[in-house]
């Protein structure tokens, strides 16, 4: 009985690590692994002679994965992507929300003249903040590292030629990233939102300062309270996509 | 004969092209039947069979199937796809003459 336990855990073992998207594959796999051992023979001395035989675990594991590797990385491709147009949606609600105005005259409706400005500014941080969360994920990836800055400084190029300055924006938003970031490894929650908000507010002020531009301190806190919003939304769509990532492939690992 | 495993890498798909050039066979009978020609030389490893098909399968071999088995068990059949029936012929040519150039080199004392 434990023989075909430990077979149990064994083809489980596999299949997760195998990180294969699709659950037919998956139990295709599974099935197809019983059956091995099925053949491989029913008694215990049997069933510890195929585990013995079937080889090497993590290089079974490890070939599979290779196998599957390209559905893998087009699948977080996919999220990424999805991740950036879903934070990108919610950061320009937010930001047309606040900034809609009505002209008492005419009853028109009107996006307030710096939405524009701000709403560069705010995706340059969701960018941020996108990169920062894929740089640090765990287990930590070099290659994954390189990868998303090398992307988010590969966008920050593009649109400089698109948008003339618009480089400073980005190099801006990791003066709200940084500190957002540090904020959020904070084990309290109340103090992680209440540091970010003043870390926020306190860069809009400074950055305003350092380009001798005037602003009020309570704006800079309407500012700050603004982008806390957007990175708040930013974190809540970048958890459930990685819940729906890791819910695909049904294996926390992969 | 203990034999250096090193000998093997890059045969395996030989191997299993071959085996399946002659009829359908499911992963498990592929390591049997390698075993049995080869006197007991070829022991694989067998998990490290199904990595290598589901690589030919992807890459469009193989075709493979769920059907009952002469014992009356379900097995996953894998067969040759016209475009792995071209591969195995090519595989094998390739081997025939790096064999051939192996005894060649070794002389016919060691062939």
């Amino acid at each position: 009985m434990r023989e075909q336990e430990a077979i149990a855990a064994l083809i489980d073992r596999i299949v997760a690590g195998a990180c294969i998207p699709s659950r037919t594959a998956r139990d295709d796999l599974r099935r197809e692994l019983w059956t091995h051992f099925e053949d491989a023979g029913a008694s215990p001395d049997a069933a510890a002679y195929a585990i013995r035989r079937f080889g090497d675990e993590s290089i079974v594991t490890a070939s599979l994965r290779r196998v599957y590797r390209w559905d893998y990385l087009a699948l977080y491709a996919a999220k990424i992507v999805a991740s950036v147009i879903a934070s990108f949606a919610a950061a320009l609600v937010i930001l047309a929300l606040v900034n809609l105005r009505v002209e008492l005259e005419t009853e028109v409706w009107r996006l307030a003249p710096g939405f524009s400005r701000a709403a560069g500014m705010s995706l340059a941080v969701v960018l941020g903040l996108i990169t920062v969360w894929e740089v640090v994920r765990r287990p930590f990836s070099l290659s994954r590292a390189v990868l998303a800055i090398g992307a988010y400084a590969a966008v920050c190029g593009l649109m400089n030629l698109l948008v003339a300055h618009s480089a400073t924006a980005f190099l801006t938003a990791a003066v709200f990233v940084v500190p957002g970031y540090l904020c959020s490894r904070l084990s309290s929650r109340p103090l992680r939102w209440l540091l970010t908000f003043v870390a926020f507010a306190a860069a809009e002020y400074g950055i305003h300062v350092a380009l001798s531009v005037s602003l009020p301190p309570s704006r800079a806190a309407a500012a700050g309270a603004i982008l806390l919003v957007v990175w708040a939304s930013t974190i809540v769509i970048l958890t459930y996509a990685d819940h729906a990532f890791v819910h695909l492939f049904d294996a926390p690992r992969c | 004969m203990e034999y250096d495993r090193e000998f093997l890498t890059g045969t395996v798909g030989v191997l299993l092209l071959t085996l399946l050039s002659e009829r359908a066979m499911y992963a498990y009978e592929m390591v049997q039947e390698a075993e049995r020609r080869s006197a007991q030389t070829f022991q694989l490893k067998e998990g490290t069979v199904y990595p290598a098909l589901h690589q030919m399968e992807r890459a469009g071999l193989l075709k493979a199937a769920w059907r009952d088995s002469e014992s009356g068990r379900r097995r996953k059949y894998y067969s040759l796809t016209a475009k792995g029936r071209r591969q195995a012929a090519s595989k094998r040519r390739q081997w025939t003459l790096i064999s051939a150039a192996m005894r060649a080199i070794l002389g016919d004392g060691h062939a």
